[in-house]
C-alpha cells in the first residue's frame, strides 16, 4: 500500500510538503512541536477529516474510502497509552472484542510483548505497571493487529535509549519481514538516521513564513 | 377535618417571611454572606408565584384550550431553555433533538395520565396545567443531569474514544457506554425516590392534596400516577435525546466530534 499527499495543509496552519511514503519501508517524520508531525498521521488514517489537498491510498483518494476499513489497514500508535483496567490479557481480550476479531493466544500475547522489549506475563495486572511499560503494552497491541500501515507516534517517548532502541528495531525487524509499510514520528535524530529507510523533515509554520 | 384548605389572610401569611430573619442570622453566624442571595431568591420566588397565581386564576375563570397550549408551551419552552444554557457546548443538532425530546415526551406522558388515565379532556386547566409541570420539570432535572454526566465523562475519556477509534472501531461501539451511563444517571435519582415514598414524610404532590381535602386514599393514587409518569417522562427524553442525538456526534468521516 502506497500512501502519497499533494498540496496537504491542516486548517490554514500547517502547509505539509509533498509526501511520498514507500511501500515496505520505514519512513520517519521529524520535525518540531508545532511543525504537524501528529496532525499528519491523523490525516493519514482518517481521523482528522482531509478537507485542503489530497491523500492517496494506493492511488485513491482517502475521502471517498470507507473510515473504519481504512483504520484496520492503516493503524495508528498514539503518543498517549491507552489501557482497560484488568490485565494485559484482557485489553488484548477488549480491543480485539472493538475489532470484532479473535484474540490471539496467549503464546502470540507472549511473543508481542517481548517485541515490544517488555518481558511480562500477560497475567499481569496493568494497574502496576510504569508510563514506560505501559507503552509497550498498548504498541504491543496495535502492533499484534498486523495492519498493511502502522504509524507510530513519538513511540519511545516514555523509554529510555536503550528500551526505546531496542523496541523500534524489533519493530522494523518484525515490519519488513512481513513486508509491512512503517512512519515512525519521532524527534530524535539518532533513531532515524540508524533505523530510517526515509526521513521527512516538516518545518513549523513559523520557519514556513521565514522561508 | 374540613373539606376544603383554609384561606391565609395576608398578614398572617406575611409571619412567615420572619422565619427568613433566622435563617440570615445563622448565615451571619457562619460568615455565609450571601445575604443579597437570600434576598434576591425570597423575592424572586414571592412574585413568580404571585404572577403565576394571577395567570392560574384567570385561566380557571376563562377556560379555554389555547390558554392551556400556550401555558404547556411556556413550560417546555423554559425547560429547554434550563437544559440548554447547563449545557451550552453541545452541537446545534443535538441542540434540536433534546428540544423535541423534552415537547414530545412532556405532552405525550401528560396526555395519558390526564385524559387516559383520569379521564377529563385535556384542556382542563386545573388537571392538565400542575401534571405537565410536574412531569416536565422533573424530566428537565433528569436530562440536565444525563448530559452533564455525558459531556463530563465524554471529555474525561478522550484518550479512550482517539485509542478506540484508532484501533478502528466504529463510533457506535465507542458511544453506546458513555450513553448508557448517561442515560443511568437520569433514572437512578427518580427510582431511589420511589423506594422511600411515603416513609416518614408526604410527597409534595400528597402534601398538597390532603391539605386541600383530598380523601388520603385518592390522593396516594394520584402520587403513585405521578411517580410512574415522572419516570417515565424521565425515561423517554433522556432516552430519545440520546440514542437519536448521539448520531449528531458522527461526522461523515466516521471521527467522533460532540463539542
Amino acid at each position: 500500500m502506497n500512501i502519497k499527499t499533494r498540496n496537504l495543509s491542516f486548517k490554514s496552519i500547517i502547509t505539509y510538503p509533498n509526501i511520498d511514503i514507500p511501500e515496505n519501508r520505514s519512513t520517519f517524520i521529524m520535525g518540531e512541536s508545532g511543525s504537524g508531525k501528529s496532525t499528519l498521521l491523523k490525516l493519514l488514517n482518517a481521523t482528522h477529516p482531509c478537507e485542503t489537498g489530497t491523500i492517496l491510498i494506493d492511488d485513491t483518494d482517502i475521502n471517498t474510502l470507507e473510515p473504519i476499513a481504512l483504520r484496520k489497514k492503516i493503524c495508528l500508535i498514539a503518543q498517549s497509552a491507552f489501557l482497560f483496567p484488568g490485565t494485559i490479557s484482557t485489553n488484548f481480550e477488549t480491543f480485539y472484542a472493538y475489532r470484532n476479531q479473535d484474540v490471539p493466544n496467549r503464546d502470540d500475547i507472549r511473543d508481542f510483548l517481548t517485541l515490544c522489549h517488555l518481558d511480562m506475563e500477560p497475567e499481569a495486572n496493568v494497574e502496576f505497571l510504569s508510563g514506560g511499560e505501559k507503552q509497550r503494552v498498548y504498541t504491543a497491541i496495535f502492533v499484534s493487529f498486523a495492519s498493511e500501515v502502522l504509524l507510530l507516534d513519538e513511540p519511545t517517548s516514555a523509554l529510555d535509549q536503550k528500551t526505546g532502541d531496542a523496541m523500534i528495531n524489533n519493530i522494523l525487524d518484525h515490519q519488513r519481514s512481513r513486508k509491512k509499510t512503517t512512519v515512525i514520528v519521532s524527534h530524535s535524530a539518532s533513531l532515524a538516521d540508524r533505523f530510517g529507510d526515509q526521513i521527512i523533515h516538516l518545518d513549523t509554520p513559523e520557519k514556513q513564513e521565514n522561508s | 377535618m374540613n373539606t376544603t384548605i383554609i384561606e391565609l389572610n395576608i398578614f398572617q401569611f406575611s409571619s412567615i417571611y420572619l422565619l427568613l430573619l433566622i435563617v440570615l442570622f445563622i448565615m451571619k453566624r457562619a460568615k455565609i454572606n450571601e445575604a443579597r442571595l437570600l434576598l434576591i431568591g425570597s423575592l424572586r420566588m414571592s412574585i413568580q408565584l404571585y404572577l403565576c397565581g394571577l395567570v392560574l386564576t384567570y385561566i380557571f375563570k376563562n377556560p379555554h384550550p389555547l390558554f392551556v397550549i400556550l401555558y404547556l408551551a411556556a413550560m417546555i419552552l423554559f425547560s429547554i431553555h434550563r437544559v440548554l444554557s447547563k449545557n451550552k457546548s453541545f452541537n446545534a443538532s443535538f441542540k434540536k433533538v433534546i428540544v423535541l425530546s423534552i415537547a414530545l415526551s412532556g405532552t405525550l406522558i401528560t396526555f395519558f395520565f390526564v385524559s387516559v388515565m383520569i379521564g377529563v379532556n385535556f384542556f382542563n386547566p386545573q388537571y392538565t396545567i400542575p401534571i405537565a409541570g410536574m412531569i416536565i420539570g422533573n424530566s428537565m432535572s433528569g436530562m440536565n443531569l444525563a448530559l452533564k454526566t455525558l459531556n463530563e465523562t465524554m471529555n474525561l475519556n478522550k484518550n479512550k474514544i482517539e485509542s478506540l477509534l484508532n484501533a478502528g472501531a466504529t463510533p457506535d461501539q465507542i458511544l453506546k457506554p458513555f450513553l448508557n451511563t448517561a442515560l443511568e444517571t437520569a433514572l437512578i435519582p427518580t427510582l431511589n425516590s420511589m423506594i422511600s415514598m411515603g416513609i416518614i414524610s408526604l410527597p409534595g404532590m400528597m402534601t398538597g392534596q390532603i391539605l386541600s381535602g383530598t380523601l388520603p386514599m385518592t390522593a396516594i393514587l394520584y402520587q403513585i400516577a405521578i411517580m410512574i409518569a415522572i419516570c417515565t417522562g424521565t425515561a423517554l427524553a433522556t432516552f430519545s435525546s440520546l440514542y437519536i442525538g448521539y448520531k449528531t456526534f458522527i461526522t461523515p468521516r466516521k471521527i467522533i466530534e460532540w463539542n
